[in-house]
């Protein structure tokens, strides 16, 4: 078990030293063109082997979102390698949240009659480890074609109080039951598996990373649907990690999405955000959720905590690469996109 | 072999001067100056220049040329005339529009090339078909489009099976299938916006290409290597513009820095009125040579020299001084923190004890010389402490080498050396005789033991010198510890010896009264300097005292028997070589030389390494924690990039 432990902590610090750093960023920023960053990409960095054959001057800017997106997670595959399988039921985790992810995009894609941005988006490639047959996701046209391929799943039941006949199917109703499914199963796993402070440090990130979903939700439905207390709590998933109850409550009797934020920069979050430079909810807290990681990556040796942190990690530095993609696509200037970026 | 004396220095001149004195100030490299924040909230009416930098955006344009022109700037020694990079600015900007000109023009033949180089492969897969281009494009019902589909895109295909169009996948590499795919002029926006939706790269087929498509391929060769000649010229353009303005360039960036440095210099100077002046520590050895800067503007720049710590405000760097053979070793200590000015320079302990170390732990006659070469040539070459060390360390590994009898692993080699020349039965260490093995753990511990204990006696001495009485008598690091710890070991050593020497007067005097003062070290320190003996209250004191007093014994044992490694990897080298040299007997004489050499090179490096890495511990570990906290403020000059 400790040469696992060893082998898949040296192996993701090993990765993770190579990952994007600022001066690859600040080339990265000064780029005008998705093949200059492809370019970038291809020849100066570790993303060369991913990027090796394809024709940067004419690359698709989302054939290299979706090439960034599955080298992200073939590394990770990679990791799981040097996994002890003792523990395997835990790193499961990260294929349980892309299964969920595609039924959530093919649910949306029901509801909006539209399926364009859903099969140009579907990665077929992680077909082969999932616990249904992604490809068959695309011939769901309907609620019961999708219950036929999840019927075997453990998603069945858990989505089935959401598509009653009777009621208007509700997205956002199924996104929190499968999310709430998703941390209690987890809980649970790591409950079983892990003992003393890896628990608690285990528990403690997937815990914060509720948290501050749950934040994120309060603040959007104010902002932007004005929801009122209740049906904001129904979409929240209960978790006990820096905010106490009393915070909560406060959070939710906040009249505009304004005054979430004001009460943030009091909460233990401390996420202190300028009226004049606003970015996005989901940007504060993921800075919160990296640097969490980063501290992670840096301080400790056990295999599961540094895998957890290493997805985390990885992930932030893909959305920062989809970030600048994005935003010299819609003529951004560099300094805006660089306040998007987090690392 | 110490630290350098130091001496404050303060170069005082009129305004109007300030930009020939800061000139000249930038060329001093003996120079650590303090920056001008640490003066002005002291003294009322001193102020700080804090104009923003004027060079800083046209250096940085210049250094953005040069990279866009795919040239790395050389720093030259020029003088500096503003007047005259203002007109090397402008002429280069026109230059840069040029370069910027033919540069488009390159990207555009490249792709170009890329696009036609597409269109050949495609050409290539059409081949076998054998339809006319004329006859495919001319369709009046059907729109057809070549390029690459990704291949997670072509099992996506299928959810479109109700539109209307042809796919047809000619081969694929490991990311697109090279394809081609027809539909009608009426469904021809939708289809290509499901293809596009599917990250589709079209590949157009040049106007210029009719018929067969192998009479096509023919063209298109044609026309890339007419492209390819057109960019070698494009290039060649570019190539003779950067040619004709590289000094230019070199010169005005010099310039430029130079400019850059001496206006960064400014946060150096504090004004008084119409009065400027900068203050640093010089090495008292290096003032005179600072003033014979400022020699010929005698009347106009003064310059005061005073004693270090006339300033309280400051507090004077460290600057190693160290001779020949322990110079290198400053890397190290370096590399652990520079030791405060008043403080001792721990290098020359560094070096003596590295090079002894190292040499009984990697005793190789070849080896040893060996890494003397190469430390030697590599040195030479490109400067590094580390091959100076190398080069000190092999003299140390040879003497001893010759001591084991051991040359590349070869352990019978000298022993004609010492029958005929010294006259001894065979070699003066034999690492290999089990009987000896005892002796050299011990020997490696008595090492050990003496490195200790030299640690704690210059803590204590380094302690009285800082009037720290507290530490220098009662720490475990000071007097008291030095006592407990000899005594100790006096009589341990007496007891393997079949004495034994712990009287009660004995243990109570040498032992237990030592312990008894570290462990009141705290109390009695307060005392001596007329504080509350227990600050923070008697139960806490005696818990936290009373487990640190078990940390130091346990550190005593530890520290102690670390030093068995210096036995061990004696006894690990000579027996990676017998392996290497039994494997050599194995493979047979055409191939034991192939052996013997990848033996001796493993083992040099993986070895060498090893044991460089654990007396390196040794030294930060064992030792540096004993009386070394590298606190010190490094000497630095001026930074020129």
């Amino acid at each position: 078990m400790l040469f696992a432990n060893n082998a898949l902590s040296s192996k993701a610090k090993t990765m993770y030293g190579r990952r994007l750093k600022e001066h690859d960023y600040q080339e990265l920023l000064r780029k005008r063109t998705v093949s200059e960053i492809a370019s970038y990409l291809k020849n100066e960095t570790d993303y060369e082997e991913v990027l090796r054959d394809v024709h940067e001057k004419t690359i698709h800017r989302g054939q290299l979102e979706a090439l960034l997106k599955r080298d992200s997670f073939i590394r990770r595959q990679k990791l799981l390698r040097y996994a002890d399988l003792r523990h395997d039921k835990f790193y499961q985790y990260s294929i349980y949240l892309e299964e969920i992810e595609q039924i959530l995009n093919c649910i949306r894609s029901i509801l909006s009659d539209d399926y364009t941005g859903f099969v140009s988006d579907l990665p077929l490639f992680m077909g082969p480890y999932m616990s249904f047959d992604l490809a068959r996701l695309l011939d769901a046209k309907s609620i019961k074609g999708l219950n036929e391929i999840l019927k075997d799943t453990m998603y069945y039941e858990v989505l089935q109080p959401c598509f009653k006949a009777e009621e208007k199917l509700d997205y956002a109703k199924c996104e929190t039951a499968l999310k709430r499914f998703f941390y209690e199963h987890q809980k649970e796993v790591v409950e079983k598996k892990f003992h003393g402070k890896l628990k608690k440090d285990v528990q403690k990130i997937f815990d914060t990373q509720l948290e501050l979903q749950n934040i994120c939700k309060i603040y959007r439905m104010k902002e932007y649907f004005h929801a009122d207390k209740e049906s904001i709590r129904e979409n929240l998933i209960k978790v006990n990690q820096r905010l106490t109850k009393d915070m909560l409550e406060d959070l939710l009797d906040a009249k505009t999405g304004e005054d979430v934020l004001k009460k943030l920069e009091s909460s233990p979050y401390q996420i202190f955000t300028d009226d004049n430079d606003f970015i996005y909810i989901e940007y504060y807290c993921q800075k919160i959720t990296y640097h969490l990681g980063k501290r992670f990556m840096h301080f400790t040796n056990n295999a599961p905590l540094v895998y957890l942190t290493y997805f985390i990690l990885d992930e932030v530095e893909v959305e920062n690469i989809v970030n600048i993609i994005e935003g010299i696509r819609y003529g951004v200037s560099p300094e805006k996109i660089e306040n998007l970026l987090i690392y | 072999m110490a630290i350098e004396k130091m001496r404050l220095v303060s170069i005082t001149s009129d305004l109007e001067h300030i930009n020939e004195v800061l000139s000249r100030f930038t060329t001093l490299q003996n120079f650590h100056p303090e920056p001008a924040s640490k003066f002005v909230d002291s003294v009322h009416g001193l102020r700080t220049l804090n104009d923003p930098n004027p060079y800083e955006e046209a250096l940085t344009h210049i250094k953005d040329v040069a990279t866009e022109m795919s040239h790395k700037l050389v720093f030259e020694d020029e003088k500096v005339d503003e007047e005259k990079v203002k007109v090397w600015l402008e002429e280069l900007e026109k230059v840069y529009e040029k370069h910027k000109q033919a540069l488009m023009v390159r990207k555009e033949l490249e792709d170009v090339i890329q696009e036609n180089k597409d269109a050949m492969i495609q050409m290539e897969n059409l081949e076998g078909l054998g339809i006319s281009l004329d006859d495919l494009f001319s369709c009046r019902y059907l729109k057809v489009r070549f390029g690459r589909l990704p291949l997670d895109s072509v099992g996506k295909l299928k959810y479109y099976s109700n539109k209307p169009f042809i796919f047809k996948s000619f081969n694929s590499d490991s990311i697109y299938s090279w394809c081609m795919y027809m539909t009608t002029p009426r469904y021809e926006g939708e289809v290509d916006n499901v293809f596009s939706s599917l990250y589709f790269e079209r590949i157009r087929i040049p106007e210029f290409i009719h018929g067969e498509p192998g009479k096509a391929k023919e063209i298109l060769q044609k026309e890339i290597e007419d492209d390819e000649h057109q960019l070698e010229h494009v290039n060649d353009v570019m190539n003779k513009l950067l040619s004709e303005n590289v000094d230019k360039l070199n010169k005005a960036y010099s310039v430029l820095c130079k400019l850059n440095m001496i206006f960064e210099a400014r946060k150096y100077v504090v004004c008084l009125g119409e009065r400027f002046s900068i203050t640093g520590f010089v090495a008292k050895d290096d003032v005179n040579d600072v003033m014979d800067v400022y020699k010929d503007m005698k009347n106009v720049v003064e310059i005061e020299d005073r004693p270090p710590h006339s300033d309280k405000r400051l507090t004077p760097p460290t600057k190693l001084k160290n001779g020949w053979l322990t110079r290198p070793f400053s890397f190290f200590v370096e590399m652990y923190g520079v030791p405060a000015y008043e403080d001792f320079d721990p290098t020359p302990l560094v070096a003596l004890s590295y090079i002894l170390l190292f040499g009984i732990m990697f005793g190789d006659l070849g080896q040893g010389l060996l890494l003397t070469i190469l430390g030697g040539v590599l040195y030479k070459k490109k400067g590094w402490d580390l091959a100076a060390i190398a080069q000190r360390i092999g003299v140390s590994s040879a003497f001893f080498g010759l001591l084991y009898g051991s040359v590349f692993g070869d352990e019978t080699l000298l022993n004609p050396l010492y029958q005929n020349i010294f006259h001894l039965e065979g070699k003066p260490i034999d690492v290999l005789d089990a009987s000896f093995t005892m002796t050299l753990l011990m020997a490696a511990v008595a090492i050990g033991v003496v490195l200790i204990c030299t640690c704690i006696v210059i803590n204590t001495i380094l302690n009285f010198r800082r009037k720290n009485l507290g530490e220098a008598l009662f720490s475990h690091n000071g007097l008291a510890g030095l006592v407990f710890y000899t005594s100790i070991i006096v009589g341990v050593v007496a007891m393997l010896s079949g004495h034994s020497v712990f009287s009660l007067a004995y243990v109570v005097v040498l032992i237990v009264l030592p312990l008894l003062l570290v462990f009141l070290k705290e109390p009695i320190t307060h005392k001596l300097a007329h504080e509350p003996i227990f600050p923070e209250g008697f139960g806490g004191f005696f818990m936290e005292n009373f487990f640190e007093l078990f940390e130091v014994l346990l550190s005593f044992v530890s520290n102690t028997m670390s030093f068995l490694r210096v036995g061990g990897f004696v006894l690990s080298h000579a027996g990676m070589m017998l392996v290497v040299m039994t494997l050599a007997e194995m493979v047979g004489p055409s191939f034991a030389w192939l052996v013997v050499i990848f033996g001796n090179v493993f083992v040099m490096c993986m070895e060498g390494l090893i044991v460089g890495i654990q007396v390196l511990r040794l030294e930060f570990y064992e030792q540096f924690s004993r009386y070394f906290d590298g606190k010190g403020v490094p000497f630095q000059a001026m930074e020129i990039e």
